[in-house]
Parts: C-alpha cells; structure tokens; sequence
C-alpha cells in the first residue's frame, strides 16, 4: 500500500481517529506522518503520552467547537468525575465515565491500543446479546482476514459460523 | 513470588538450569472492576468495603489466606512486594484493601487497587499459557459472584484506558546478562516497543535494571483474544531467549579474560564481603547467575542463587531475622547469609566454631 499522501513511499504508518463520531482510517509513509505532526515512534502505553494526547484531542475539540466545554464542567451522572479530573489523573471514575466522556476517551484508546473492538473474553453474566455482538465481530474481522488472505475454505466456515450466531446487536 | 516460582521446583541442578536459566516465571494478571460502583480512588469507603467484602467472598474458596492490608505491619506488606503479590500502591496504608492468596502463593487476587480486582496467576519458567488458563479458571470462579462492568465495544472496563479491553497483563520474568554484556539490549528493546510490547527492569528501570533482570509483557490489551496476545508473548520470549543464549556464549567465547574474571570475582565478594547492600548483592548475584549458566563457576547451584535474589532484599531479610533492622544491620545480616549460603563448607564450620 502507497502512502495517501505522497503516493510514492510504501505507507508504514496506520492511523485510526473518530472525527464527528466517524472511524477514519489513514496510510501515510513514515515521512509525511511526521510531517502531519504524529509522534512515529512515541511508545504507546506511556501515561505521559496519553495524557498529552488527551490533552491534544481536547484542545482539538475546543478549538472545533468554538467554546470551552468544560465551562459548565461536565460531569459523569454515575460518580461526578469531571473531564478536568480525568485530564489530570488519566484514570476514569468509574465505569459509565466511558459512556458519558465516550468523544473524548474513544480516541485516546485507540492511540494507545490500536484497536477499538474488545476480542477476548465476555463475563459469564453478561447478557446473550452481548456475548453474540462480540462473537460476530471477532468472526468478522477473522472472515476479513480469511478473505483477504485468500483462504476461502476457512472464510466459507467463518461465514457459516456468524450465519448460526443468534441474531445479536451487529458489530459494534 | 515470581522469583520463588522457579526455586521451589523439584528438578535436578542440570534440568533447573535448562528449564529456567533464562525466563525464570511468567505471570498473568487479570483487571477487573465491578459494574455500577466508583473505581477505588473515586468510591467513598462504605462502597470500597462493600467491594472488599464482595470480593474475598467470591474468593473465599480458592484463595483462603485474606489480608486486610491496613491492619498489617509495613514490614509484612513490604514482604508481600518484593514477593510480587502486591503493587507498590498497595504498600501504602490504603483503608479497604486486602490481598487474597492461595495456600501456594502462586494465585493472588489484590482488592481496592487502581482496579477493584486485581488478579494474578505465576508459573515457573515459561509457561505463560498455562499461566493465562489458571487465571482465567480464577476469573471464571470469580465470576459466579461478581458481575463484572463490561461493554461490548471496550470490554473490561478499567480505571486506566490503558488496561481496557481483556484487562490483561501477561509478562515473562527474564534474566539478561548476555544482551547487556553485549551491548545489546538497547535495539532490543526499542524493537520490542514497536511491536507492542514493553520491558522493564525488575528492579529499576530500563538498561539500569539491577541484576540484568527483565519483565517483558503486552502494552496492548484490546483487539485481541487472550490467548492469542498470550501467544505472540510467548513466541517473542522465545526467540529473545535464544539471542540471550546466542550472547551469553559469544561473550563467553570472545571476551574470555573478561567472563572468566566476572563469575569469580562475583564469587569472590559474595563469600568474602562482610557489608552488602542489596544492590550490590543482586548485581554480584546475576553475574554469579550467568558464570554458572556458562560453565565457569561449578560449585554453587544456580537454584540456590535464586532464592537469595530474593532473600537478600529488605524485608524478607528482616523477616528471616523475625527482627527489624538499621540499614548497616541489613548490610551486614546480608553479607553474613550470603556467606553462609555460598561460601566453602570449610569457612562456614571455621565461623561456626569461632
């Protein structure tokens, strides 16, 4: 794959960002990323990073909107952890955080993880539509890979697995 | 612990040395909240010691030895850390925390840390797949009694996004002497950032790591199934353990003078030294480590140098000597068990008679 900008260098770097609540996936060569201002060897899971890059993607946000939006410091209804609280700390205040900061956070998993869908393992009590969604995306991204791979008797048995699936809530 | 893991194994001194010479343990630790309550730092303590009840409940039957960490000594939890079994946070006094264990200390479960559960499985050696079954059985019982906060998109949810997803940190315990000898370390682990995966120094950080001792483990813990990050651990601990072999015998073979000199001299201060700070005590212990994975030392087994790895340090010092202790105490408390442990017969019965 060439990168999207220069068009001539093999692309290296993937980048994957949430703009207006839309996935956008970007393939840029080592140089032109730079040149876009991304740190190309920054270590991912460094708290240092993820904080500024928080901090970046709320500067973003601010400058997009056009007003401060911690103005009225918004809050999680569940534990009133403030987005102020959770830029300084870098830790969540408890679980339905990730719901209510969800713009702000989505992003700043996937720099740290490069991913935004969970593969592993589902808690026994979660509910069947929960255990189904997440059991059809992880069989749609192997079918994509079967595919892509040219693999097609692996890809026909894939695709008779999410057919079986109970029909669940779709990917997420 | 993850020390320990290894030296209590039954093999033979030749078997040990194969089996272990190079990844000492593996560990996999499992984070966990429970739904609709704050995370610890943010719950008030009527919500923290429901969870804490919650939880040594749930783990009551696998895991029956339960501290409250707030009614223990600073002595005792310092143990537990240098035992692996708690973070360092949890050396402070923190109200509502507890560690559950089992009878063999290979199975622990942390209670009010960043997370509301902290679970961890330790195997000898590399076995990090079996590692990853014995927590995932524990997280199973956990399980029946406690409903975990979970989202179909981000799966475990944790107090650091850095853990979302499967909550999983899988890492190996791994001695480099080799890579550090020569010089190679440092490309190796810039490699190892790119592609996901951190290393750390055991006891201090990066190529300061004391005693050449190496955690290496997964960054990321969403997008993939746990056993397939378990996985690709797994084959990197091999392949590294094998260029860490390939360096141990080039040092060995191409600066002969300077790996001779090492062993002996690391024998010479341990049986010789009357102070000994645990520093120096666990640089000396490495070096004596990989003169008997080479050859040049024959007369100490390497199982005996790991477990004072972990007896020489502070706490476990203290608690050997069922007495608390100055720091020059210590130091000599710690030459005079080194010497004991690894010097000739003849010069423990010459002491033993003086």
């Amino acid at each position: 794959m060439l990168c999207e900008s220069c068009h001539q260098k093999p692309a290296t770097v993937h980048l994957t960002q949430i703009v207006d609540g839309k996935v956008e996936k970007h393939h840029l060569c080592e140089e032109c990323a730079r040149k876009q201002g991304l740190d190309v060897h920054a270590e991912p899971m460094d708290l240092g990073n993820m904080l500024e890059t928080l901090k970046g993607q709320l500067a973003q946000l601010k400058a997009a909107s056009g007003a401060a939006p911690e103005a009225g410091g918004a809050a999680c209804p569940s534990c009133g952890t403030t987005r102020a609280e959770i830029l300084k700390s870098g830790r969540m205040g408890c679980d339905l955080c990730y719901e209510t900061f969800a713009a702000e956070m989505l992003p700043v998993v996937l720099s740290l993880q490069h991913a935004d869908q969970h593969m592993g393992k589902v808690p026994r009590h979660a509910s069947e539509r929960l255990k189904t969604s997440v059991e059809q995306t992880r069989l749609r991204r192997e079918l994509d890979q079967a595919v892509a791979a040219e693999n097609y008797e692996e890809a026909a048995r894939l695709r008779d697995r999410i057919k079986a699936l109970p029909a669940g809530e779709g990917t997420a | 612990m993850t020390l320990a893991a290894a030296s209590d194994s039954p093999l033979s001194e030749e078997a040990y040395r194969e089996a272990f010479g190079v990844v000492l343990s593996s560990r996999v630790r499992l984070a966990r909240n429970l739904r609709g309550l704050p995370f610890p730092d943010r719950a008030p303590p009527a919500v923290r010691a429901d969870v804490l009840r919650q939880v040594r409940e749930a783990a009551a039957a696998e895991l029956p030895v339960q501290e409250i960490l707030a009614e223990t000594t600073p002595l005792f939890r310092q143990r537990l850390f240098e035992e692996h079994l708690i973070s360092r946070a949890l050396l402070e006094e923190r109200p509502e925390s507890a560690v559950c264990l089992d009878e063999s200390r290979r199975r622990a479960v942390m209670v009010n840390e960043e997370d509301h559960v902290r679970l961890q499985a330790i195997r000898a050696g590399l076995a990090l797949q079996e590692a990853w079954a014995d927590a995932n059985a524990l997280d199973d019982v956990l399980e029946q009694r406690l409903e975990y906060a979970f989202s179909s998109t981000l799966g475990y949810l944790t107090s650091c996004p850095t853990n979302v997803g499967t909550g999983m940190r899988a890492s190996a315990l791994m001695h480099l002497p080799g890579l550090v000898l020569m010089n190679e370390i440092e490309p190796i682990i810039r490699g190892l950032n790119k592609i996901g995966l951190t290393v750390r120094g055991r006891w201090g950080e990066g190529t300061a790591a004391l005693g050449h001792m190496f955690q290496v483990s997964n960054q990321i813990t969403l997008g993939l199934p746990e056993g397939r990050m378990v996985e690709d651990l797994e084959q990197i601990v091999k392949e590294l353990a094998v260029h860490e072999g390939h360096a141990r015998e080039r040092f060995r073979r191409e600066r002969r003078r300077a790996a001779a000199d090492l062993a002996a001299r690391a024998e010479g201060l341990l049986t010789s030294a009357r102070l000994m700070t645990t520093q120096e005590a666990l640089e000396r212990l490495s070096e004596l480590r990989l003169g008997i994975a080479l050859g040049l030392t024959k007369r100490i087994g390497m199982r005996t140098v790991d477990r004072l790895l972990l007896d020489v340090q502070p706490a476990h010092l203290q608690s050997l000597a069922e007495r608390a202790m100055d720091s020059e105490e210590r130091d000599e408390a710690r030459a005079d068990r080194l010497r004991a442990e690894l010097g000739r017969r003849t010069s423990r019965r010459t002491k033993r008679n003086a």
